[in-house]
């Protein structure tokens, strides 16, 4: 192996020890049964394991390449391509027997709600900011849309998401 | 002061990973990196998609819907070589190709040849005129899990989402199918099935790229 290859791998062993958990839960997020996150992580590692070379070298921009390489992912199996990978048992046995969650021991089944009620795309860009940490300027380079429109989008709905506790007729956010 | 709703946000999307899950992705990742570095794509293990589309492997249900597509996109996307692949036409307007492939799964069953032949069996002779695809797409219209169902969260332009929803009934009819047929053989566990469905309006002509 080359040095070039070497500093590639270390790099990008470095960007799944800081990602990898990450990536997870952004599948957790999003799919269900929750095992089949270990599936779409696989199905992710591989792919930028394939591409190693495009690994970014800024650590922020490794990291919205690895969530844009997972958006595609999610994407295909939304499409309905499943793949059961081999590799991910060990995982996906795990997450049967412990499946991921959210951290909150409170009840937010109100906010989910009403996040669920939003329109697709608006709904997305709430969960990559306040889920997966993302600013709304990076979740629109994660999405490949402008950060105007992302900024204009996120606005929206968090007035449709105030707008449903103001009004109370929706399942309505307790604040 | 932070904004209430931001917060409520934050918490409410927070997510729990087990220390466990987190050990097993850096085991999943070396994984991962053997898996890329021992499967190039297709495309370039074989030099080409009109081979890709021409030549692989068995057919999966030969029926009278099944066409010679080329350029068979999903290959190069899931870079694996299929146990059984196809084409279908589905209302004389929809394409789609079909790719799946059966790895055994040693982790769950010691001796899982025999569930791996049953499952390439059933992908090899499987008739996918005869899946219950209307009924599978009725059943996903009223699904409200569905993500075809939810305005804006599949990134698919609005004509191409018949094409999408076919794609994933298919796929499920197909998974299901494999698995139902291993546990009539007394299976549950033994194989890993790989494999994708992609559905694009159209009827292709048959020429290689």
């Amino acid at each position: 192996m080359s040095r070039a290859q070497d500093l590639r791998a270390t790099r990008m062993n470095e960007a799944v020890a800081l990602n990898g958990a990450d990536l997870l839960a952004y599948f957790g997020r999003r799919v269900s049964p929750s095992e089949d996150a270990a599936d779409l992580l696989g199905e992710t590692l591989v792919t930028v394991w394939r591409r190693v070379a495009d690994l970014p070298s800024d650590e922020l921009r490794a990291r919205m390449w690895m969530f844009g390489v997972a958006r595609r992912v999610l994407a295909n199996y939304n499409r309905g391509n499943r793949r059961r990978w081999e590799l991910a048992s060990k995982l996906r046995r795990e997450l049967a027997a412990h499946p991921a969650e959210y951290a909150s021991r409170v009840d937010h089944s109100d906010i989910w709600a009403d996040v669920d009620a939003l329109p697709g795309a608006q709904r997305e860009l709430i969960v990559l900011v306040h889920g997966d940490g993302f600013t709304v300027t990076e979740a629109a380079r994660v999405l490949s849309i402008s950060a105007s429109t992302a900024r204009t989008r996120y606005a929206t709905a968090l007035k449709a998401l105030q707008l449903a506790y103001s009004d109370g007729e929706s399942s309505g956010i307790r604040l | 002061m932070r904004d209430p709703l931001k917060e409520r946000l934050d918490e409410a999307f927070g997510f729990e990973i087990t220390d466990e899950s987190r050990r097993s992705i850096a085991q999943l990742s070396d994984d991962a990196r053997a898996t890329a570095q021992a499967a190039p794509t297709l495309r370039s293990r074989i030099g080409g998609r009109a081979v890709v589309a021409l030549g692989v492997l068995g057919l999966l249900g030969a029926g009278a819907a099944t066409a010679a597509v080329a350029a068979p996109a999903i290959f190069d996307w899931l870079s694996f070589t299929p146990d059984a692949s196809t084409t279908i036409v589905y209302d004389e307007s929809i394409t789609c190709e079909v790719g799946f492939v059966v790895h055994p799964d040693f982790a769950n069953n010691r001796n899982p040849e025999e569930a791996v032949a049953i499952a390439q069996e059933y992908l090899r002779t499987l008739d996918l005129d005869s899946l219950p695809l209307e009924e599978q797409l009725a059943a996903d219209e009223k699904d409200a899990e569905n993500p075809a169902n939810i305005p804006g969260l599949l990134d698919i332009a609005p004509e191409g989402l018949a094409a999408a929803k076919v794609s994933r009934a298919l796929s499920q009819l197909i998974m299901d199918g494999v698995y139902v047929d291993l546990a009539k053989h007394g299976h549950t566990a033994g194989v890993s099935l790989e494999g994708g469905v992609n559905c694009a309006d159209g009827i292709a002509d048959g020429t290689p790229e």
